[in-house]
């Protein structure tokens, strides 16, 4: 589960911060990761249930948080000029919105599914099982050869937004594309296994630094980084404490971000 | 054999009209053409409506259809445009930022065909020691020759050069131009270049288009376009014109006009 979780986050973040022009980007960027929240949390304080299997109410239930605020996104950026500025601000303000009616579910929840919602955002591999493996497999094998499909144009984009229009790329409908894909990755990965956002933005800076930003090295290059840390951050999360299973969203952070501070100092000392 | 016609072109941001009516002469294929004025008079926005990027009324044809009716791959495959901004100073190399623009709008070339395209416009331009020199450690006129290298490797119908010469020293101006000219000479293309420095457009260039207040002030050749006159009225300052030991013509400013007002912005 690590490695096609890592794989798809890595994937989603590199798409994310070429399209977006910014490399702090990252899936939990536009509020994807925050609606799949909001909806895990009222699946879990309303205990709705829709007749579905009680493993997948929660994770449907974020998927579909996720979905709509990805229309939100798409709709209001179509609306209104889908400019990387725009977008951004109403990624944020989308953000801001969410959190604060999650923190409102929060603030009305009994202790128990307070309890809940709190593990879930910690993020955790632990309730993987293979038919979740193979649903989040199958989507990250359906983008990524989209993905490699417009290396070139995502290349072309990475010299500025003029250049590429010069060289033909429809920007506006590149982006819109790619943030579709961006946020239905997202939405599978985080819906199986709570907020995980520490990987959409460390992988690609990884690749960066290993293989530049010729799409074509840099794109598989994002999915190997985000497998990688996620396999690593679940084998210490299991490791760390005999007998204790701590949440991989802890780790990730915990461990990763030091990690990855120190690889980008090295890299500047010798830059 | 390249045909640009414009009739009656005319640009607008919203309610501010930038230029008016705008018709030129067809030019021989092989022209460059200089297009100058003074500060946001225009230029910009009339390259960039060639190029398909900016709305516009009236006509502009590229060899009998209308551009901004192109599809944008047939559109990137003809005009080729170097954007006033230099390429944004990324990790990326100038040899993948240049074969990325050559793979994006010739799709039809073999991968092979598409480097061995790229060293030649390397080659060409004199910049091959650039190749793998990451644009973010690249000074302001290396970038320039790295966005230029862009559009040559595409080999267009039609070059829009917004001020290519900006971040060059001497040396590399006459390189940048005299490339220009030969691909254009060669293709049988036309090249539009947007400059500030007159002398250099009266120079190189064979044809000039001198906007001012909106609209096209003169259009003729490099030889014969500069009065004293037009100096004033394009740019508001009192000059001469005097023609070097090889007959070039060069202008001279003496002073500024009376009245000068502040440059405008589009």
């Amino acid at each position: 589960m690590a490695v096609v979780i890592g794989a798809a986050l890595g994937l989603a973040g590199a798409e994310m911060q070429t399209v977006l022009n910014n490399p702090l980007a990252s899936p939990s960027t536009l509020g994807i990761m925050h609606a799949a929240t909001l909806g895990a949390s009222l699946a879990i304080v309303f205990n709705l249930g829709f007749g579905l299997p009680e493993n997948y109410a929660v994770p449907i239930c974020a998927f579909a948080g996720a979905i709509i605020a990805l229309g939100a996104i798409q709709f209001l950026a179509k609306a209104y000029g889908a400019s990387v500025d725009t977008i951004v601000l109403f990624g944020i303000a989308l953000v801001f919105a969410l959190n604060a009616l999650v923190s409102l579910i929060q603030f009305v929840a009994n202790s128990d599914s307070l309890q809940q919602i709190v593990f879930w955002t910690m993020g955790s591999l632990a309730r993987a099982s293979w038919e979740k493996i193979i649903i989040v497999l199958v989507v990250l094998l359906t983008c990524l050869p989209l993905a490699m499909r417009h290396v070139w144009k995502m290349t072309a984009l990475r010299g500025g937004e003029d250049y590429a229009r010069s060289f033909g790329v429809p920007v506006e409908r590149l982006r819109l594309l790619v943030l579709l894909r961006v946020s239905i990755l997202t939405a599978v990965a985080v819906a199986f296994t709570g907020v995980i956002g520490f990987v959409g933005l460390v992988g690609p800076h990884i690749s960066r630094l290993a293989f530049g930003e010729d799409h074509r090295f840099y794109i598989p290059g994002s999915v190997l980084a985000g497998a990688f840390i996620l396999s690593m951050a679940s084998l210490v999360s299991k490791h760390i404490v005999p007998g204790i299973l701590i949440p991989d969203g802890i780790v990730t952070a915990l461990i990763g971000i030091p990690l990855f501070l120190a690889l980008l100092l090295s890299q500047k000392r010798r830059g | 054999m390249t045909e640009l016609i414009i009739d009656d072109l005319s640009i607008a941001y919203g309610n501010k009209q930038v230029l008016s009516h705008i018709a030129l002469p067809a030019f021989a294929p092989g022209t460059l053409v200089g297009v100058l004025g003074p500060n946001g008079v225009g230029k910009s926005s009339f390259l960039r409506a060639l190029a398909g990027l900016n709305t516009y009324t009236g006509s502009a044809k590229l060899n009998g259809i209308e551009i901004n009716r192109m599809a944008h791959q047939t559109r990137a495959r003809h005009i080729g445009y170097l954007p006033q901004t230099l390429p944004q100073g990324t990790s990326l190399v100038a040899y993948e930022a240049v074969l990325s623009a050559c793979r994006a709008v010739r799709t039809d070339l073999l991968h092979n065909a598409a480097q061995a395209l790229v060293e030649a416009t390397f080659e060409q331009l004199g910049i091959t020691s650039l190749a793998f020199q990451a644009l973010n450690q690249m000074s302001g006129g290396q970038r320039q020759m790295v966005g230029l290298a862009q559009v040559i490797v595409r080999a267009p119908d039609i070059m829009l050069l917004d001020e290519p010469t900006s971040a060059l020293d001497l040396r590399w101006q006459l390189r940048v131009l005299d490339v220009v000219r030969r691909i254009a000479r060669q293709q049988q293309g036309l090249a539009l270049m947007a400059l500030h420095d007159i002398n250099l457009a009266l120079r190189h260039c064979d044809h000039i288009v001198l906007f001012g207040n909106g609209a096209v002030l003169a259009s003729d050749t490099a030889q014969t376009i500069m009065t004293p006159e037009r100096l004033h009225d394009a740019y508001q300052v009192d000059g001469r014109i005097e023609y070097c030991s090889r007959g070039t013509p060069f202008v001279i400013v003496d002073s500024l006009s009376c009245a000068t007002s502040p440059p405008q912005e589009n």
